[in-house]
């Protein structure tokens, strides 16, 4: 059995499954998600096992990139549409990522209580669309599955999401989808001509006539804009975030997870994948600017968060400055730098799954996540306390937890670049996330606390623990191994480094600012 | 040698103790962390926490004695790969992770180790009682495991990841006591001001690293002793600006100024805490890594007299500060800054065994002085010394070893600090390549008469006369108390600690007496057989050093200045209306009032973090709330249903506006046409 087929089937038949069982069993639905999710997971943990040693069929690229696991299933042979499904290390590296959030994030929905199949429903067709964008090596399918994603994000959002005085999840759910569909037409139209230019949406194929010289200069620097921007209103850049931070806050805990933990790195892997492979010349000459434009993500993005006194806010422009460091990684464009990159991703990705699912398991009993309104949580919750300084402590760059050897990877990659100003800035944003995520533990869970949560429970039984405990062990794993997920993202960041190599050698490399 | 004894030193020998003594207080941690039956056992808990650290105390003494035995060579690595990226061209990013057993590691793994057991074992006696005492020794376990991995790094990364593991079992520990607000502030305060100097190090980190291509220690070394690394333009630039980067991670955990703000702060964590993390070692760590990478400062130009100078006004600035404090460790605090000051003035002057001899012996008196302190606290439920007062007779055990302790940190022949803080004083002296090393020498000497001021103050104020006791005792209704309030139902008034506690007291101070001794120089200890041990033992690092030699001219001078500092104090403090009512305040004025506020450096980084950062952030939110989201974002989205909504007028129904239309279209087409 082709193990990305799996990793898309089993949410798919969920999903199918979830259509036959009856709303008055929300039980039964909730089993139904468990076990599919965690089959999911069974198979991505395994893929990425044997990735190493598999001898599952491959294909190879002309510059050498290899992809394994390769199906490919005619569609609709005149217009040269395939379903084509295959992985590289990243691939194998985001879907764990994927696997491991929707899991986690299952676990902790066990207790939404309204409209339990809908909910269910739309999370795992959700999680499908991730999963094919991950595992797709067809840019139509991509594009479609892209797509997929997008739309139970709005229900979602808009149906179990939260209000809050300052933004209602009406808004929140609006202005995420219609920023994310924008950004997608945008990239949609540079896939197009694309696929017009090539005649084909093969990507493998598409990565080898990109090798052989097929996009020509001009053509790269017309079409490479509109499809980075297009994936880089979903990393999201600066200053195109504003729908990412909203929607966090009103989105329910799981769909938080997703959204932040796995929906924002579908963009910076649309940009490495497409923009970057395809476009090696452009990029070699835009990816300077991103350098530029990430800093705000990363210093302007703690700066608001700095500012913030709901919980999901902070956590939410968290993210958008952490992604600044996924964008320096990329536009460090060395290995060193896009190693960083992609593991900020993986590693961002189940740290800010934790995050969100912490906040979530207090906000169902609290039911507000102003900090004033908090305080000495720690007395009635000191298991999810502890995990949520945890949490603090790896978001804030802490040796031990994966986000650091990351981040530390991407800081030294800019160094290595020359960019030495971004390098220095992200190094700064490290305090600044210390400032502000110590901040929120102290004034959530440390001193005394408000009288009015005395009722509070803290997770107790091990079911209820179990998908903290794991997130948790997940980046304790990859911060004391980083090795074991560094390894198996190298041989996807190599053809693109050396792509974007080549084209600043063609270039002579004047503007990149590429000096030894 | 006997055959078992042989066998056990080519265990040592092999270099994996290292790996033992380092992760056996890790797993401590983690059973505590993991297994709720331990960490609700507060005794099973402390057992193997006090386990851990005595088999690596043990594992460190065999690790010094055995290569004396055998005559092995004296470095061990063991490394493996953490982190490999290949480059391409046969270059890679290596990164690797192990221990580095040489001189260096040796004396301070010993410290650590030796310290940290005796101060393991006092907190047994500190925290009885304590429900969440599983709790505090998981993290004194993570605390001893993160220091470890600091003195045996054989490269920048690993110092510097486990330098943050320190920061934040630092920050653990402080805010130990966690529904105490002040507790949650400093602990905060605390990591974040190393967060600051870490920035500092990371960045010279990767300067070194571009500028030489490694992180490796003794790569490092290699590369600035040939020819290729010895670049004049190099050493002035980009490797001085490198080592005053490096030098601003120590100048975080040494709390130097003027990054020291969190160290009196973190006197909130108990007092074992403050006594080995915030005294004894982990404010020690700037100090070993400078002598780690000495090579890198040696050579630069500016870097070490920003370092010497740095640690003069550090050691003035807080040994002032001192004079005024009430608060017992809050006294101790300041103490330590000052003292670490000086150490650091060693480094800038190019003393390094010096400082790591000051290191050392600090280690044993300042650890000691801190136990005592909390022996006195744990008594009097106070920490103001102008509460207390007559304890020498009702806790003589903690009265003498404090003495000791005292006379140690004043300086006084033939104690401890007197040996190491003379070695400094006589290296700064004696330092003509450093600019105004004249100057320092005499600020140093200065700061030697204010140490004993103020410990003479502390020790008289605390133990002499009669115990005037807290004067919220009367509050509580025991009616005519005379002091002795008691939470726990003790018998009223201060008593001595339990033996569990005075125990670990009097093996410091033995060490406080004596550990000096191995350090003293050979032009006078060669007479008696002394010829100083220390310094030769860590020659192997700090190769190509001239011994430190005794000034008798210094050693006068510093002894005569330091007397008179006790008689100073006495003087002021020798009566009882002066132990109950400090008249320094009085007397100082207005350099009091500087003192007493830390000359504001404290009230300007408030002013710094809560307006300038605060409003900075404000200002981006603004931003990003009426630009961003009310401007650009909701103005895209007003103008789409604006112009929506014109479109939808034009398909009214009205008959009458479609005729409208279709008359000036046609007029329209029909100019376009004519007057084409």
């Amino acid at each position: 059995m082709n193990l990305p087929l799996l990793v898309l089937l089993l949410p798919a038949v969920s999903t199918a499954v979830l259509f036959l069982v009856p709303a008055s069993k929300p039980a039964v639905v909730k089993r139904v998600a468990f076990v599919g999710t965690l089959a999911t997971l069974a198979v991505a943990v395994f893929m990425a096992l044997t990735y190493a040693t598999t001898d599952a069929p491959t294909e190879t690229a002309a510059n050498g990139h290899v992809y394994k696991h390769v199906l490919s299933v005619p569609w609709v042979p005149s217009l040269g549409l395939q379903l084509k499904l295959g992985v590289d290390g990243i691939g194998v590296a985001m879907v764990l990522l994927t696997a491991l959030t929707i899991f986690t994030g299952v676990c902790v929905s066990f207790s939404v209580k309204e409209r339990a199949k809908e909910f269910f429903l739309n999370l795992l067709a959700l999680v499908t669309g991730v999963f094919g964008v991950f595992v797709s090596l067809d840019l139509f399918f991509y594009y479609f599955f892209y797509e997929l994603a997008v739309i139970p994000m709005f229900l979602l959002i808009g149906c179990w999401g939260s209000t809050t005085k300052t933004m209602s999840r009406d808004y929140a759910s609006m202005k995420l989808v219609l920023m994310l569909t924008t950004g997608a037409v945008f990239a949609l139209v540079g896939l197009l001509s694309v696929y017009v230019k090539a005649k084909t949406f093969d990507m493998v194929r598409l990565e080898t006539l990109a090798t052989q010289g097929l996009f020509d200069r001009s053509f790269q620097m017309t079409w490479f804009p509109p499809v980075f921007l297009g994936f880089a209103a979903l990393v999201p850049m600066w200053p195109l975030h504003s729908w990412s931070p909203g929607g966090h806050a009103a989105a329910p805990a799981a769909v938080s997870m997703l959204h932040a933990g796995v929906l924002m790195k579908l963009g910076a892997y649309g940009i490495l994948r497409v923009a970057v492979t395809y476009m090696p010349d452009a990029a070699a000459v835009y990816l300077p600017w991103v350098g530029v434009l990430c800093c705000f993500n990363i210093v302007y993005g703690g700066l608001v968060a700095m500012a913030q006194r709901d919980m999901k806010f902070v956590v939410g422009y968290s993210s958008s400055s952490h992604m600044g460091y996924v964008l320096l990684g990329i536009a460090t464009a060395n290995v060193i730098g896009v190693q960083g990159a992609v593991f900020l991703m993986f590693a961002h990705g189940i740290m800010t799954a934790l995050a969100f699912s912490l906040i979530g398991f207090f906000y169902e009993q609290t039911h507000t996540r102003m900090l004033e309104d908090l305080g000495g949580l720690m007395k009635k919750l000191p298991f999810v306390g502890t995990c949520f300084v945890i949490m603090s402590m790896a978001s804030a760059g802490l040796p031990g937890f994966a986000n650091f050897v990351s981040e530390l990877l991407v800081i030294v990659g800019a160094w290595h670049a020359g960019m030495y100003v971004p390098a220095v800035l992200a190094t700064w944003g490290i305090v600044v996330t210390g400032v502000y995520l110590l901040r929120t533990v102290k004034d959530a869970f440390l001193g005394t606390m408000p009288r009015r949560w005395e009722g509070l429970v803290d997770a107790r039984t091990p079911f209820q623990k179990m998908p903290f405990v794991v997130l948790v062990s997940t980046l304790l794993f990859f911060g004391f191994n980083p090795q074991a997920l560094l390894t198996l993202i190298s041989d996807g960041v190599k053809p693109i480094v050396s792509a974007v190599d080549a084209a600043k050698a063609r270039t002579g490399g004047v503007e990149t600012g590429s000096r030894r | 040698m006997t055959p078992l004894l042989g066998s056990a030193a080519s265990v040592v020998q092999d270099g994996w103790t290292a790996w033992v003594i380092l992760f056996a207080p890790l797993a401590v941690a983690v059973i505590v962390a993991c297994v709720p039956a331990i960490r609700r056992r507060g005794a099973l808990a402390a057992a193997l926490s006090i386990g851990a650290i005595g088999l690596g105390a043990a594992l460190a003494l065999a690790t010094y004695f055995f290569p004396a035995l055998s005559g092995h060579a004296e470095v061990r690595e063991k490394v493996v790969s953490w982190v490999h990226v290949p480059l391409g061209a046969g270059s890679a990013l290596e990164i690797g992770f192990g221990t580095r057993i040489d001189a260096l590691s040796t004396v301070m793994m010993l410290v650590v180790t030796v310290v940290g057991f005796a101060i393991h074992v006092y907190s047994l006696g500190y925290m009885h009682g304590d429900p969440s005492m599983g709790r505090f020794f998981g993290k004194l376990s993570l605390f001893v495991f993160s220091m470890l991995g600091i003195v045996v790094s054989p490269n920048f990364i690993q110092t510097f990841v486990f330098w943050e593991l320190v920061g934040v079992s630092s920050y653990l520990l402080i805010g130990y006591y966690w529904q105490k607000d002040s507790a949650g502030q400093a602990a905060k305060k605390a990591f974040m001001t190393n967060r600051v100097g870490d920035f500092g190090f990371l960045l010279g980190i990767l300067v070194v690293w571009k500028a030489s291509g490694t992180f490796d220690f003794e790569a490092l070394r290699a590369h600035l002793a040939t020819g290729s690394g010895y670049d004049a333009a190099l050493l002035g630039g980009t490797f001085a600006l490198g080592a005053a980067l490096v030098f601003c991670g120590a100048m975080g955990k040494s709390a130097q100024f003027p990054l020291h703000v969190w160290l009196p702060d973190a006197m909130e964590g108990p007092t074992p805490v403050s006594a080995l993390m915030h005294a004894a070692t982990m404010v020690a760590a700037g100090v070993y890594m400078i002598t780690r990478c000495f090579f890198l400062f040696e050579g630069t130009t500016w870097a070490p007299t920003l370092v010497a100078w740095l640690g003069g006004i550090t050691a003035f600035m807080a040994a002032t500060i001192a004079v005024t404090q009430r608060d017992i460790k809050k006294i101790l605090a300041y103490s330590t800054l000052s003292q670490l000051g000086y150490m650091t003035l060693a480094l800038g002057a190019g003393a390094y065994t010096g400082a790591m001899f000051h290191l050392t012996t600090h280690a044993f008196f300042k650890a000691l002085l801190f136990l005592g302190a909390g022996s006195v606290i744990h008594a009097c439920h106070t920490q103001d010394i102008f509460e207390m007062g007559g304890l020498r007779k009702v806790m003589p055990s903690t009265w003498r070893t404090f003495l000791l302790g005292t006379l140690a940190l004043c300086g006084i022949f033939p104690f401890a600090g007197f040996w190491s803080k003379d070695e400094i004083l006589g290296s700064v002296l004696h330092a003509e390549h450093l600019p105004g090393h004249l100057f320092l020498y005499g600020l140093g000497t200065l700061v030697a008469g204010l140490t004993s001021f103020y410990m003479g103050r502390a020790l008289f104020v605390t133990f002499l006369g009669t115990h005037r006791g807290p004067k919220h005792a009367d509050d509580h209704g025991h009616g005519g108390g005379h002091g002795g309030h008691d939470d726990h139902g003790h018998a009223h008034g201060p008593h001595e600690s339990p033996k569990v506690m005075t125990l670990p007291l009097w093996f410091l101070a033995v060490f406080a007496v004596v550990i000096g001794f191995v350090g003293v120089p050979g032009n006078v200890g060669g007479a008696f057989g002394l010829s100083n041990r220390f310094e030769h033992f860590l020659h192997a690092w700090t190769a190509g050093h001239e011994e430190g030699a005794f000034h008798v001219s210094v050693a006068l001078v510093s002894s005569v200045v330091a007397v008179l500092g006790l008689v100073l104090a006495w003087r002021v403090y020798g009566t009882e209306r002066t132990r109950a009512e400090d008249p320094l305040p009085e007397r100082l004025g207005s350099l009091h009032r500087i003192w007493r506020n830390l000359y504001y450096v404290d009230a300007f980084y408030v002013f710094l973090v809560k307006k300038v950062q605060q409003g900075v952030a404000w200002v981006c939110w603004l931003f990003e709330r009426r630009v961003l989201i009310g401007g650009v974002v909701n103005g895209l989205s007003q103008g789409a249903r604006l112009l929506g909504d014109r479109v939808r007028r034009t398909q009214g129904g009205r008959l009458s506006s479609y005729v409208t239309w279709v008359l000036l279209g046609s007029v329209a087409v029909a100019l376009a046409v004519l007057l084409r």
